[in-house]
């Protein structure tokens, strides 16, 4: 309120210099109003410019923002007319225009679908309801661009059947529904806070992250398990009585400690006790309904936890989502929100948490807000005369270089070399845009005869000789390639050599790069001048027109090769593919 | 702490629930099961047994002595016992003969009324490397012992010579066996033993969850009964986790019931879900899939069948406290009482019916991850105490105490 | 972040003094007594160029009391036997019957007391030497060692991790020193499976190709902070260079009979491996065994656990001394940490910094050796106990690298290549 304040009187000088002032004066009644409505992408900018110590970046070319913008929220890059045609644009409005026209297009939600996929199942797999069942959930959540703390209620309240809940694969998708991994990847995603040490015992180094704060959530989910109901055949994540606080103990202290149902900071929830035989809204039959408790702390945490009033919610929701398209998180890392590791920007922090929940978590508000700021437009290069060893990723001064994920990887090598027009898209050859409307099995029947057709296991050991043929399996390819291992959370750029390996020696990779139809390499055969091939290679691989030296490269190097001239294509799209520029969103 | 852990009273007047003269509950009442005396000993202890007579209790385990209380006078005793731990402990069901086994393949034999009196005989070697289960035939001929070496082998009480064996011994180390199914011998070292109430069979189970049945007279092998549920080997472990730890038949022979450790998540802490498989001795499949509805992550170490049909059940949990559970296996998997107490290595029930015995954890402030630098002073091993559940209901006002002799 | 640090490598240290010793003489000061000490620094520095160093990690920390330092007539001692040793009167866990036999090789220190009873912090700040808090990451031993002996000339990468799980490039390890100092591990043992060209890819093509992929990489770099950049690039060197040497990797070449020497679980697998890669001139090799953590059921699993390192274990050392390779390479086999004495409601054994044991072998360390001692019930140290620095500090040492002199520079800051208040146990050294 105060900034506010002093901005106003600041407009009310320049103002009143100029002649008409008293008509003015009316006008200016309204600037309170005005003034606290002042756009998000503004504000990040000043809190950004406020703590840069230094120069800032200038704004990124016109190419560099439009790739990233395009595998932010699409996961792809832009094919060579899209490109072009924005880079002609002369329309000034031309980068918002984008990102509504992205936002709005049906592959953002799969975006989305992937990269919140990746954050909440840390691809470990596995599980009764089939990925392809998530994903599908997930995308529609997007698509209708569902508010962020109503869609993770719906992940911990996980009503119905577990075993084909889609929401369910996050909480309850295994044989016994674990409450510790359970009150683990709460904490951690959540709520911000990497409780692994805190099982055990207080965190050693960290005051907040204390045993109880584990227990107290823990408490939430001690009563759910998951209980048969053999007369409706379902298995449900059902809850029991609760009867008593939780009880821990610390590995360093031996007294016992009890808690009931607490989130971190929040007040702990009174454990109601009913007389014996009167605990139950719904008794539980033999064999039957595991019954429903009258006093149930799930729904209880569902609410709390996905609240306006849960700070640490919101706050951790904003900070993944800047991380997303930030490639740092203002907490970072962003499982360690404590007082010992303040936010690098803490009152950007408050004032996104502030104005995400005044727009009740619109995802898809917050990430335009902060595609608008100069701070995501600006260039990944330094600015003229900055000291490289002083940009540190935290100032924002030029854009984090971020990882592209596996399945931007795939997507964009297929763009890139043109495989996606021609490759199949699935085992079944069946549009993907078909199966969501489709029947259950016809997934499921794409999925086995997936696993049948194309084993990434046996493919990637050498069992399996015959290379992906359609695009799912080109997918799971590169994402067994490219992706983590399972529980390891992908927030680092972790080049690996089998990378190399991958993108040097794999036989589908290098096939792409073979002319056939209208692809990469077939059109830029067709071309007669280095310059144009150049452009058409630069445009089409890197988003971006070539520099006059790397149409000289292109020309030596095509001199240099003129008894292969299509390996020689083929060599220089290669030399880009596996460039660092095209393994990061820059 | 919520659950049992008063600190242990008075030696002379722990056990008089137990004397002979004690009070006597006439109804057995299972589901008001609790919680009755304790006896602490400064060692951990492995096992306690009640004698067939119910007039003693033996317990040993880490301190290698084997303790021995006479019920009706009170009074404690030790026997020298093993140069290790005490792994195993029985009474013969006839005559006045205790046998312990040790870490190190030793059996001894004592006539446990007698105070600090040598053992009747030791059998050294018995099982290659660990000795891990006792058992003696109804007729108190045979001692059954079973370890390492997967050989379920009868040795004569009286003299302890050799009088059969059952399968062949393993001569692979334990950590490079392997499981295969239906083979005529165990593929890993024997955990538990129990004989069959007709006296003629009894079941081995072992480390891969395998329980053979044999025929006594003839040795024959006459099946296997599957209780793989109670192991685990996940792809990325480095040993094998669970196996059979405890055995319980009813009275009629009609149940058998297997104790132990089912979904391992991994071979370092070892943590699962505790499991009691039940089968139908005559089919030998099996029927019921038991389980606690409080967590708990160690193995179910010691089963007993009340006279009711009822089915009692104790383990482990890490650091923290766990249940005697008590199911009817007929009617749902889940207790229909439990009684909160620390961890329990072993089960046992008084010949009377009423009451169940078992040695539980007691820690002593000293556990948990170092470091102790600043405690080096205080530093002690853990504890057990011998506690004993009653199976009836509470009485509130106690009966006053039987007169004590002059 | 760009990185300047002047490189505190054992070669730069001994170019500089050579040209010392050069100008020296040019000089004419004829002093032959300054001339014979360059000499012989120049010596010990040329010592270390052959150096290696075989880093077994068991993660999660073995039971000092069913290994190294056994009890059993204390109130602490588990249920196993104490055997002989080839060193007349000292004795270990009958658990490991082979490391017995070959005790007059090795040093065991039986005085560690570390601080951190935690693994959350504990496997990286062990491995990292437990530096003091520099508001830097420290790099993992292997890093160090690779930043400090210099990169062999052979090719090779200079730090392979042999893991269970999976593999990759494991640049992270590499802390403050950056990328290109990090770990390549072999999941399984395996190297990766693309290490294959082709056939219709010539040397030639594939050099060419890799040469335009350098040359954007370096317009790339221009005016970028260049870590990433430097790691994708590491990334593709690694993987050229392996792709020279795959027959290296290929365990179907491994003799039966060692294979049944080491046994084929999992540890002794990698340790042959090990052995392989070492005889092959690979500086720095770690292999790393998971699921020692025996917090549950302690000595069923150490029964279980113990034996597989100490077949393989034993194995290597035998290998390493029938080929005089123990003059060179260094053996190391530790944990984070030691297990209580206590024994808890599970039967297990919990962490315990506060006295354990490891075992050391070869380059530099003294044979047949028992460095320290604990209390009679095992519980803590009797006498001077070592902490993290102390290891680090005697395994430089006995590398040939002066740590109480050499530093790191990160970004013109000094850093000390082990902690500045700790010595080397000089009773562990040769």
């Amino acid at each position: 309120m105060r900034r506010n304040g002093v901005r106003q009187l600041a407009i009310l000088q320049t103002v009143s210099t100029r002649s008409s002032f008293l008509p003015r004066l009316a006008a200016l009644l309204l600037l309170p109003l005005t003034c606290a409505a002042a756009s998000l992408s503004s504000e990040i900018d000043r809190h950004i410019a406020q703590k840069a110590g230094g120069t800032l970046a200038p704004l990124a070319s016109d190419g560099e923002f439009l790739r990233r913008a395009w595998l932010d929220f699409t996961g792809s890059i832009p094919t060579p007319a899209e490109t072009r045609a924005f880079l002609a644009d002369k329309n000034p409005q031309k980068r918002a225009q984008l990102i509504d026209r992205l936002l709005a297009s049906p592959q953002f939600p799969q975006r989305m679908e992937d990269a919140i996929t990746v954050m909440l199942l840390e691809r470990r797999g596995g599980g009764k309801v089939p990925e392809a069942k998530w994903r599908e959930w997930l995308r529609a959540q997007f698509a209708a661009n569902r508010p962020w703390n109503a869609l993770v209620h719906d992940l911990i309240l996980l009503e119905g059947d577990p075993k084909v809940t889609p929401a369910a694969k996050f909480l309850a998708d295994a044989e016994k529904f674990d409450q510790e991994k359970a009150t683990h990847d709460i904490a951690r995603l959540f709520l911000g806070m990497n409780l692994q040490c805190a099982q055990c015992h207080d965190h050693p180094t960290v005051d907040d992250f204390t045993q109880g704060s584990f227990y107290g959530i823990y408490a939430f989910l001690a009563q759910s398990s998951l209980k048969e109901d053999k007369v409706a055949k379902v298995t449900l994540l059902a809850e029991g009585v609760a009867t008593n606080r939780v009880e821990f103990k610390s590995v360093f202290r031996k007294t016992n400690e009890v808690t009931g149902p607490r989130l971190p900071g929040g007040k702990e929830i009174p454990v109601p006790t009913f007389p014996k035989g009167e605990e139950y809204e719904v008794m539980p039959a033999k064999n039957g309904n595991p019954g429903v408790p009258k006093f149930r702390s799930r729904p209880l945490l569902a609410k709390e936890l996905a609240s306006e009033a849960n700070e640490r919610f919101a706050h951790t929701s904003v900070n993944r989502f800047w991380f997303q398209l930030m490639g740092r998180g203002l907490v970072h890392p962003l499982d360690m929100m404590h007082k010992e590791n303040p936010p690098s920007h803490p009152e950007l922090l408050n004032q996104l948490a502030r104005e995400f929940i005044a727009h009740k978590f619109d995802v898809k508000w917050l990430l335009r807000e902060i595609a608008l700021s100069e701070t995501y437009q600006r260039a990944s290069r330094a600015p003229k005369g900055a000291d490289l060893a002083q940009l540190k990723p935290e100032t924002y001064r030029v854009a984090n270089l971020k990882s592209l994920s596996a399945e931007q990887v795939a997507r964009a090598t297929m763009l890139a070399t043109g495989a996606a027009d021609w490759l199949p898209k699935t085992p079944s050859e069946t549009p993907a845009a078909a199966a969501p409307a489709a029947a259950d099995d016809t997934e499921e029947d794409g999925a086995t005869k997936s696993a049948k057709g194309f084993n990434v296991k046996a493919y990637l050991n050498g069992k399996l000789k015959q290379p992906p043929g359609n695009v799912v399996d080109a997918l799971a390819l590169f994402v067994a390639t490219f992706a983590n291992p399972p529980g390891e959370p992908e927030v680092e750029f972790a080049p690996s050599m089998s990378h190399a390996l991958f993108l040097m020696n794999e036989r589908l990779v290098l096939d792409w790069l073979k002319p056939r139809d209208n692809n990469l390499t077939a059109r830029l055969a067709k071309l007669k001048t280095p310059a144009a091939i150049a452009d058409e290679l630069y445009i089409t691989v890197l988003t971006r027109p070539p520099e006059p030296a790397e149409i000289a490269e292109v020309e030596s190097y095509l001199a240099k090769n003129t008894s292969r001239p299509e390996t020689a294509l083929g060599e220089l799209a290669w030399a880009l593919l596996a460039s660092a520029e095209f393994r990061m969103i820059h | 702490m919520p659950t049992l852990l008063a600190a242990a009273k008075d030696p002379t007047d722990v056990l008089d629930d137990l004397k002979p003269a004690g009070p006597k509950a006439t109804v057995l009442d299972p589901a008001k099961a609790h919680l009755g005396k304790t006896i602490k000993n400064e060692r951990q202890l492995i096992r306690a047994r009640f004698s067939p007579d119910g007039l003693h209790l033996a317990a040993a385990g880490l301190d290698k002595i084997i303790h021995v209380w006479e019920l009706e006078t009170e009074k404690k005793h030790t026997l020298p016992g093993h140069v290790t731990w005490v792994s195993a402990l029985v009474f013969n069901p006839k005559g006045k003969q205790l046998f312990t086994a040790d870490f190190q393949g030793n059996i001894r034999a004592w006539d446990y009324v007698k105070p600090d009196s040598q053992p009747l005989f030791t059998i050294t070697g018995a099982d290659r490397q660990i000795t891990r289960a006792l058992a003696v035939s109804n007729d108190g001929a045979l001692l059954l012992s079973g370890g390492d070496d997967g050989v379920v082998r009868a040795w004569s009480t009286k003299d302890g010579k050799p009088a059969k064996e059952f399968g062949t011994a393993l001569t692979t180390p334990v950590w490079q066996r392997v499981f295969k199914a239906g083979e005529a011998g165990h593929c890993g070292g024997i955990y538990a033993l129990a004989v069959h109430p007709d006296g003629k069979s009894f079941v081995s189970g072992d480390q891969f969850g395998v329980a053979k049945h044999w025929e006594i007279a003839s040795g024959k092998l006459v099946r296997d009964l599957d209780a793989r549920l109670l192991y685990t080997r996940k792809e990325d472990f480095i040993a094998d986790v669970g196996g059979v730890r405890c055995f319980a038949f009813d009275a009629k022979g009609e149940r058998l019931a297997a104790g132990g450790l089912s979904k391992a998540e991994s071979n370092a802490f070892c943590p699962g879900t505790p499991a009691v498989l039940v089968f139908d001795w005559t089919t030998g499949k099996a029927l019921t899939e038991l389980k606690l509805t409080v967590k708990s992550d160690g193995p179910i170490n010691g089963l007993r069948y009340l006279s009711d049909g009822t089915l009692a059940g104790f383990g482990e949990h890490q650091s923290a406290a766990t249940v005697c559970a008590f199911w009817k296996p007929a009617d749902k998997p889940e207790p229909f009482h439990t009684v909160s107490a620390q961890s329990a290595t072993d089960l046992d029930l008084h010949p009377d019916g009423q009451r169940l015995v078992s040695p539980l954890f007691v820690a002593n402030g000293s556990g948990g991850n170092g470091a102790r630098e600043k405690f080096k002073d205080k530093y002690v091993q853990n504890a057990s105490q011998i506690a004993l559940i009653n199976l009836f209901a509470k009485v509130d006002t106690k009966p006053a105490k039987p007169v004590k002799k002059a | 972040m760009k990185r300047w640090y002047e490189c505190g490598s054992a070669e730069h240290a001994l170019s500089r003094r050579q040209m010392l010793g050069t100008l020296a003489g040019t000089a004419a000061v004829g002093a032959c007594g300054l001339s014979s000490l360059m000499q012989q620094t120049v010596a010990a520095e040329m010592k270390k160029q052959n150096r290696q160093v075989i880093f077994i990690w068991l993660d999660g920390g073995m039971s000092q009391f069913e290994s190294w330092d056994p009890k059993p007539d204390s109130e602490f001692g588990g249920p196993f036997r104490s055997i002989p040793t080839s060193v007349p009167g000292v004795h270990i866990s009958e658990l490991m019957p082979h490391s017995a036999k070959l005790m007059h090789h090795l040093t065991v220190v039986r005085s560690m007391c570390t601080k951190d009873p935690n693994h959350s912090t504990g496997v990286a700040r062990i491995q990292r030497g437990d530096p003091a808090n520099r508001g830097v990451n420290y790099p993992y031993l292997g890093a160090a060692v690779t930043k400090l002996l210099g990169t062999p000339a052979n090719g090779l990468p200079p730090y392979i991790w042999i893991k269970p799980g999976s593999g990759g490039f494991i640049y992270q390890e590499a802390g403050f020193l950056g990328a290109k100092y990090g770990a390549l591990a072999l999941g399984e043992g395996k190297p990766p499976i693309h290490i294959q060209r082709p056939d219709t890819i010539s040397d030639a093509d594939d050099a060419a190709r890799n040469e335009l992929r350098r040359l954007a990489n370096a317009r790339f770099r221009l005016d970028r902070r260049e870590s990433e950049v430097d790691a994708y690039e590491q990334s593709y060197d690694m993987a050229m260079q392996l792709m020279k040497r795959k027959e290296l990797f290929d365990n179907s070449r491994l003799p039966a009979k060692d294979i049944a020497r080491y046994g084929t679980h999992p540890l002794g697998r990698h340790l042959l491996q090990a052995r392989v890669l070492l005889e092959a001139g690979v500086q720095f090799i770690k292999v790393t065994s998971y699921h020692w953590d025996t917090h549950g059921d302690n000595f069923n699993m150490s029964q279980q656990l113990v034996p597989q390192v100490d077949q393989p274990f034993a194995a290597l050392i035998q290998d390493l001394a029938d080929r005089s390779m123990l003059d060179n390479v260094l053996v190391v086999l530790m944990s984070e940490f030691g297990r209580t004495p206590t024994i808890n409601s599970r039967l297990g054994r919990d962490h315990w910094p506060d006295a354990w044991s490891l075992a050391l072998a070869g380059a530099g360390i003294r044979r047949g050796n028992i460095v320290g001692q604990t209390t009679k019930n095992g519980a803590f140290v009797d006498g001077e106990g070592y902490d993290v620095g102390h290891l680090f500090h005697t395994i430089f040492s006995a590398l040939g690298i002066n740590s109480k002199k050499i530093e790191y520079k990160n970004n013109g800051q000094p850093l000390p290549i082990a902690r500045d208040d700790c010595e080397p146990i000089k009773l562990a050294l040769a």
